[in-house]
């Protein structure tokens, strides 16, 4: 049964893959690359990864999504003098070696890796034993927590990082004369819905943040749920962008300097960067993950908010705002 | 008190200070900030000499639970680079970033981040952190090629990051590879763990394709020149110096540290082949240039195939030999950092003096702005490799060791290399020495600020002092890592 259920798994996620290349509409590939994204969390949830299958869920398929078809709308309407967001603009047919090329490199990157993982020698050190032996010393009960809250911080704080540069290269592409935009005109089913929607979101968000400490779960989830609530407030007509910046800008970079101040403050007390002091290293990686929640919504809602309003939208953009 | 860590925590702290507080005088600050972080440098430098490698547990948790942060010989001379080079731009930077206002902003949170990112990647002994730390250099770096926004900024700085990430993806699969059969992310431990067999081939092989595509190595050059060339000044100047070496960096540690004993010959070869494409084909592309800065961005592709020569030459040849190339690839990386971040600021002041990117536009300006065009003709004699001058040492360093383990076919390339490079140098020399255009009195210029003529001229003067004092990275360079491992066991 549960054999049958991978192998359909597999296949519908190469289709939805295939359906992302292949298809001529990029409307189309991107929600076949949504789907795509929901069936990968679906194999994360098979392969015992609930962590990964949460963030693949959020991320993934939900805020990249919301990105792609942001930049679908840009592009369409820019393109809609010509022939709508077609790849080719000429309308001339790929060439054959243009296809034949990515599969043929696919299959032999398959072969590849199927001999690496079939001849793969049996490690000769396990790391899960070692984390599950010093779990009790971490503060928290739950090994991934652990492992990216304790263990291997100092990637967890540097990906913190990656994430604020993000943002502050979409701040520096925003142009300097932004006129306010012009007033997003407030979708009635939309506000309605929203009232509804964002403070179950709210919660969930919440709930997921405090179970990372025990349970699948953490401030990486936690703070995609958060950033889609934004994200859907903004669409149903909520101004909530135009907070102010210096306060925008501080809310960004909360998580990060809370992340870094814990991390250099424990040096004074002679610890290594990083080492929580035993006693009290459940409250600090729980005070970080909230702080961290907080930042990486307002992050990821900010990738989204930043970009640019489509330029002189036309008739033909109608189309895609009424299907998002 | 151990020093390792404030290298990350302060360029860290300055770029949240420089994000958060735009109303300060941030380029001051940020000046300010490179003294710090430079002392701290000096004073690791000065302890790994002394005591040799040391080794930090962040958080206090030992490999492989935990991520160990490693300073031997090699990081802290790239660590000494980084911070030389970076105060110095960062001091170019004040100068030119008045005539640009929008860009002056995020350029100095991008600059921190770049460099906290940078002595992570230097400093890092683990697989996976590497992979954070390149993304984190990745972002900063695209961020500051993009910050102009204009139309070719934006293509050349989108193509960056698509290369980039392929590349990111290509190290990331390796990686996950060489954990799924070793259990450990350490290089350290996987030095000593790693075999010759199919996985560990098929994720090596993975991890060096996308690290060369990081390194800009021919034939994944063509993201190079449009960014580096398109890029303000002083990012051009970060980013051909230092950035481009942060990949290479990890290829080489992984190649010549962790797995030597699985490098095959074969493979060795052909990094020395996809090597000598790149010196001619870059060599051969800068010469057809007609803008200055692609011109020098060019002929940054050229250089970084020197240092896929040092695979060739260090793998499987008598240790003496192998020791020479590994030295000589090293001093090379120095001196092309010191040499082309000279040459990337020069041509910013020569830009910005005629206010044309062309190369004819530079026509009889030797008269006019010649401390510029010195610091350019010195930089030039470094990368040419003439004596005196770091390029030459480490050319010379190459070569012995080519001729010692009599590898006759890299002796050609690494000669022919260097009369192609003089062939470009030289183009930009004969335009700017033009006699009619001086007489005529074409060329007149803006006055350039004397900072920026200043700052290239420094970093030049650097360049060929490394020919006189090249025994004091070298020195360094040859630090018995295994014994101060070993006195580390005992205490």
């Amino acid at each position: 049964m549960n054999l049958a259920f991978d192998v359909l798994l597999g296949i519908a996620l190469l289709l939805c893959a295939a359906g992302v290349f292949y298809s001529r509409d990029l409307f189309r590939a991107v929600v076949m690359f949504i789907a795509f994204g929901l069936l990968l969390a679906l194999v994360w949830v098979r392969l015992d990864a609930p962590d990964l299958a949460l963030a693949e869920a959020a991320i993934g398929a939900g805020l990249t999504g919301v990105l792609m078809i942001d930049a679908v709308a840009h592009l369409s309407a820019k393109n809609a003098h010509h022939q709508g967001a077609q790849f080719d603009q000429t309308g001339a047919r790929p060439q054959l070696w243009s296809r034949i090329l990515p599969v043929f490199s696919a299959v032999i990157i398959f072969i590849l890796l199927l001999g690496a993982i079939w001849w793969r020698p049996d490690a000769p050190v396990s790391l899960p034993d070692l984390v599950a032996e010093s779990l009790p010393e971490s503060g928290v009960e739950h090994p991934i927590t652990a492992v990216l809250l304790n263990f291997r911080s100092y990637d967890t704080l540097l990906e913190i990082a990656v994430l604020l540069v993000a943002v502050v290269v979409a701040m520096a592409l925003k142009p300097d004369t932004s006129e306010p935009e012009a007033g997003n005109s407030k979708d009635p089913i939309l506000h309605g819905l929203s009232a509804r929607l964002v403070p179950p979101m709210l919660v969930v968000g919440v709930y997921i943040l405090w179970a990372g400490s025990y349970m699948p779960g953490g401030a990486f989830q936690g703070g995609a749920i958060l950033a889609a609530a934004l994200v859907f407030l903004k669409l149903a007509g909520f101004g909530i962008e135009r907070l102010a910046d210096s306060l925008l800008r501080i809310g960004l970079a909360l998580g990060f300097i809370v992340f870094l101040t814990v991390a250099t403050s424990v040096m004074i007390g002679g610890r290594p960067f990083l080492t929580y002091p035993e006693s009290v290293a459940g409250e600090l990686i729980f005070f970080i993950e909230a702080m961290l929640t907080f930042s990486i919504g307002l992050i990821l809602f900010s990738l989204f908010s930043q970009a640019p309003p489509p330029v002189a939208p036309t008739s033909s953009l109608q189309g895609e705002q009424d299907e998002r | 008190m151990n020093l390792i860590p404030f290298l990350l925590v302060i360029p860290l702290a300055w770029a949240l200070i420089s994000l958060l507080l735009p109303r300060l005088p941030i380029g001051p600050i940020a000046l300010l900030g490179m003294l710090v972080q430079s002392l701290a440098t000096a004073l690791l430098w000065r302890s790994v000499q002394l005591h040799g490698a040391e080794r930090y547990a962040i958080g206090d948790w030992m490999a492989p639970l935990g991520i160990t942060l490693v300073a031997d010989g090699l990081t802290v001379t790239l660590l000494a680079i980084t911070a030389l080079i970076a105060m110095v731009c960062a001091f170019y930077a004040l100068f030119y970033l008045r005539s640009h206002r929008h860009e002056a902003r995020y350029f100095w949170p991008l600059f921190w981040f770049l460099l906290a990112s940078l002595n992570g990647i230097w400093l890092a002994g683990d697989l996976f952190n590497l992979y954070v730390g390149l993304e984190l250099v990745t972002f900063a770096a695209v961020g500051m090629v993009i910050l102009s926004a204009n139309r070719q900024t934006l293509a050349a700085g989108l193509r960056y990051l698509y290369m980039a990430l392929l590349g990111s993806i290509g190290y990331l699969l390796g990686v996950a590879l060489l954990y799924s059969a070793y259990g450990t992310l350490d290089m350290r431990q996987l030095a000593e763990l790693i075999e010759p067999n199919w996985t560990t081939h098929v994720a090596m092989l993975s991890i060096s394709l996308g690290l060369l595509v990081k390194t800009a190595i021919f034939p994944f050059h063509f993201w190079l020149p449009p960014a580096h060339g398109g890029a303000l000044a002083p990012v051009s100047a970060l980013l051909s110096a230092l950035v481009v070496k942060s990949s290479f960096y990890i290829l080489a540690r992984l190649w010549l540290d962790v797995g030597a004993d699985v490098l095959p010959v074969i493979t060795a070869q052909g990094f020395g082949l996809i090597g000598a494409c790149a010196i001619f084909y870059g060599g051969f592309k800068a010469l057809q240039q007609d803008e200055i800065k692609m011109l020098v961005a060019y002929s940054t592709v050229a250089q970084l195939g020197y240092l896929m020569l040092v695979f060739p030459l260090a793998a499987g040849t008598a240790p003496e030999h192998s020791m020479l190339a590994w030295q000589g690839g090293m001093l090379h990386v120095l001196a092309h950092a010191l040499a082309k971040s000279a040459m990337f600021l020069s041509v910013g002041t020569l830009v910005l003096a005629v206010g044309s990117k062309k190369i004819d536009a530079l026509a009889g300006i030797s008269t006019r702005i010649p401390l510029s065009l010195f610091a350019f003709g010195l930089a030039g004699v470094s990368l040419m490799g003439l004596p005196p001058s770091g390029g030459f040492n480490a050319k010379w360093l190459m070569l012995q060791s080519a001729i010692g383990s009599g590898q006759w076919h890299w002796v050609v390339v690494l000669s022919l290399g260097s009369l192609l490079t003089a062939t470009y140098i030289f183009k930009v020399f004969r335009v700017s020495f033009d006699q009619q255009a001086i007489d005529s009195g074409k060329g007149l210029v803006k006055r350039a600020p004397w900072g920026m003529e200043l700052s290239a001229l420094f970093l030049a003067g650097l360049a060929i002092a490394l020919g006189f004092a090249a025994a004091l990275p070298v020195e360094l360079l040859s630090l018995p890592e295994v014994e101060s491992s070993l006195m580390e066991a005992s205490q």
